[in-house]
């Protein structure tokens, strides 16, 4: 069964109304690589570190925190300042380089309440709507992009929950086209921060926190460990170049996983996804590789940035609003009471251009039976194949694409 | 000995499922048995808040998706609450800061009562909505269509503290096909799953027919274009989709035009109180969209 758009109350991500950010930072050594650090600091950064706090057990941690009483310990006031700021660079930064999958197992409890949901159905494509991220940031009294980082980080964890519970395909609604008409420092900074996480996929010196490998291992390989791959959904000819070529590298890397899906909505809006598929429809017509009455509801479908994954099953909102805000409008699941209707029209059509067929070659138009079935069956048989061809030019078109983008110098 | 322990905790696991199903389920047939026999169950309606709104009578402001009547669990006859209604309504919409434009009642239940839908339809038009809509997944509005009017029209005539003698009775077709203008401000359509995808397939045929006639090119389509080629019968796209059932979809209403329509969901709308409908109007005005902003 799904569940109503906003219904779900939760914790802040990036998305609708959040995205990705950047803060002008220190960048610090590589000892800094846990994030939990529990020291009398600002109410800001504590916000940011209580989100941390399932990282347990690294010993790079417990370094830190040693260091850092250490150097509180120190009597000069300046260092003490010194320090402040060094750490709370430390900890951005770490927030920043953090992974797509976030990696660590369940608690035991976890586990075994995620054993019993197993027991039954589980969704097998869930679709997220980021939505409260400048909320959140509000909340925190902390800066909005970091709302948006924040975000990011919940994603992180969120992929990893459906991961356990074994739901395989995850859409999230990164960037909407309506939000390029915020301020331009806010949609910069949304920019900077998915430059960011898309380079973090090709870094080979990609840090991350990983329990099960002791040593950092990079995040190309956990991902190739999970079988993630990664689509980007959207117009994506709408975002900046160096963007778009850091994106197709991200895909073509992941493209042939298959074990678990993430389709990232980038730039994206439902009405844009479907005047698209309309658009390439009408250009498989230009080019002669389709007939006007060859369009239905099943091509289209296979026509969206989307075609290749099921419908959700469920569309969780965060935040509580109780709108789709242009997401996923086409891809609902509902029984389809039309489809014996629209098999039967389709048949009429037939019936009527083989009669128009049958006259043009002077022959009786209500005569052979048989003639009549041949020919029907010879129609439909013509117009799989004309759309057969059609999507495989689609396919190739699009992919040419993103490999042109993919392999441009960066 | 390694398999016989995976395949008990196996069976553990999907006992504790079923255990908790089982728990459930009376819940939920208790909540959702107001829908099959309306008469009988009626008084679930006046239970105190906690059962009906299980963890969230301490929420600060109501859940716009669950039980949008958390305050006031009336069962009131619409009839009586009517009585002195033009007055009513009246004060009513002035407290309200913002009206949806067009108002969509969503019915998912299986079994949809034409004279309930009628109330809905005559408080919405008392409220000042410009635009209503109805819709189920079936067609079963559709094809009743006639006799959704009539009901309609009886009803207005029954709650005639509106003062619609000033307008016309008769079922005017003239610009709206399968619907109804009651007044010189409100217009009544009937939907069905026909007006959401198959109009939009509908659409593309016609776009790429003409790119086949080489009177349009494919770059020439963009969503503004494709928009205007979607029949809206004058209704400008939905604002508030007023949802009926426990069916967590909006089960293929319109998919193109309610991008931004705050979905309300609300349990039954056979004998929907007005207070409950208000209460939704209310939430409504209360929303913000950001349009990305």
């Amino acid at each position: 069964a799904s569940q109503s758009a906003g219904a779900k109350r939760g914790p802040a991500h990036w998305g609708d109304e959040g995205g990705v950010s950047s803060r002008a930072a220190v960048t610090c050594s590589s000892s800094a690589t846990s994030g939990v650090v529990e020291v009398g600091f600002p109410r800001r950064l504590r916000c940011r570190v209580n989100g941390e706090t399932r990282e347990r057990g690294s010993s790079v941690r417990s370094r830190l925190r040693a260091t850092l009483r250490a150097s509180w310990r120190s009597d000069s006031k300046i260092t003490k300042v010194i320090w402040l700021v060094f750490c709370s660079g430390v900890i951005s930064d770490i927030a920043r380089t953090m992974s797509w999958i976030k990696e660590g197992e369940l608690s035991l409890w976890e586990r075994f309440c995620a054993n019993i949901i197993k027991a039954g159905p589980v969704p097998k494509h869930i679709a997220f709507i980021m939505d409260g991220n400048r909320r959140y940031a509000k909340k925190c009294q902390v800066e909005r992009q970091e709302g948006h980082s924040q975000g990011f980080n919940k994603l992180a964890e969120t992929l990893r929950w459906c991961l356990n519970l074994g739901i395989l395909e995850v859409t999230v609604y990164a960037f909407s086209i309506e939000n390029f008409k915020r301020s331009q420092s806010e949609v910069d900074g949304l920019l900077d921060l998915a430059r960011q996480k898309f380079s973090c996929l090709m870094e080979e010196q990609a840090v991350s926190q990983c329990r099960l490998c002791p040593s950092s291992s990079p995040i190309r390989e956990k991902l190739k460990k999970h079988g993630v791959c990664i689509r980007v959904l959207g117009d994506l000819h709408l975002l900046p170049l160096d963007l778009q070529e850091k994106i197709a590298q991200a895909v073509q890397a992941t493209k042939s996983y298959n074990k678990c899906f993430l389709n990232v909505c980038f730039a994206y809006t439902s009405r844009h996804e479907i005047t698209n598929a309309v658009r390439e429809m009408a250009w498989g017509v230009e080019q002669g590789l389709l007939e006007p009455s060859d369009v239905s509801e099943t091509l289209l479908d296979k026509c969206l940035y989307s075609n290749h994954s099921p419908h959700p099953d469920i569309l969780i909102r965060t935040s509580g609003e109780v709108r789709l805000s242009d997401f996923l409008l086409w891809q609902q699941k509902a029984r389809d009471m039309y489809a014996e209707e629209r098999k039967r029209h389709q048949l009429e059509r037939d019936q009527v251009a083989v009669t128009e067929q049958l006259l043009q070659e002077g022959l009786q138009a209500s005569g052979d039976a048989q003639l009549r079935r041949t020919r029907l069956h010879r129609l439909s048989a013509k117009r799989e194949e004309r759309v057969q061809s059609f999507l495989k030019a689609l396919e190739l078109k699009r992919a040419d694409w993103l490999a042109l983008l993919g392999t441009a110098p960066a | 000995m390694a398999g016989l322990q995976a395949l008990v905790q196996r069976v553990l696991r999907a006992l504790v499922w079923r255990a908790l199903h089982a728990l459930l389920c009376p819940h939920r047939t208790l909540i959702s048995a107001p829908r099959v026999h309306p008469g009988t169950w009626s008084w679930i309606w006046r239970l105190p808040k906690p059962l009906v709104n299980r963890g969230t009578s301490r929420s600060p402001s109501p859940h716009p998706h669950l039980h949008p009547h958390l305050h006031r669990l009336q069962h009131r006859d619409p009839a009586l609450a009517a009585t002195r209604p033009g007055l009513r309504w009246r004060a009513d919409r002035q407290t309200l800061c913002k009206l949806p434009v067009h108002l969509t009642l969503l019915i998912t239940e299986l079994e949809p009562s034409f004279s309930d839908v009628a109330s809905i339809v005559v408080w919405c038009v008392a409220a000042g909505i410009s635009y209503i809509s109805v819709y189920d997944h079936q067609g079963i509005f559709k094809r009743n269509n006639s006799r959704l009017m009539e009901e309609i029209l009886k009803r207005r005539q029954e709650l005639s503290g509106l003062d619609c003698s000033r307008y016309s009775a008769e079922l005017e077709k003239s610009n709206v096909k399968d619907g109804l203008v009651l007044n010189c401000r409100s217009a009544v359509q009937v939907l069905s799953p026909v007006d959401g995808k198959a109009d939009v397939v509908r659409a593309a045929q016609d776009f790429c027919q003409l790119v086949a006639q080489q009177q349009r090119r494919a770059t020439d389509l963009n969503v503004d274009v494709f928009d205007g080629l979607l029949r809206s019968q004058g209704f400008p796209d939905p604002d508030l989709v007023l949802k009926f059932g426990s069916v967590d979809s909006t089960l293929g209403f319109l998919p193109w035009q309610i991008r931004l329509a705050e979905i309300i969901s609300l349990p039954s709308h056979l004998n929907l109180s007005y207070e409950d409908f208000f209460s939704a109007l209310c939430l409504y005005a209360a929303s913000e969209p950001r349009l990305g902003k």
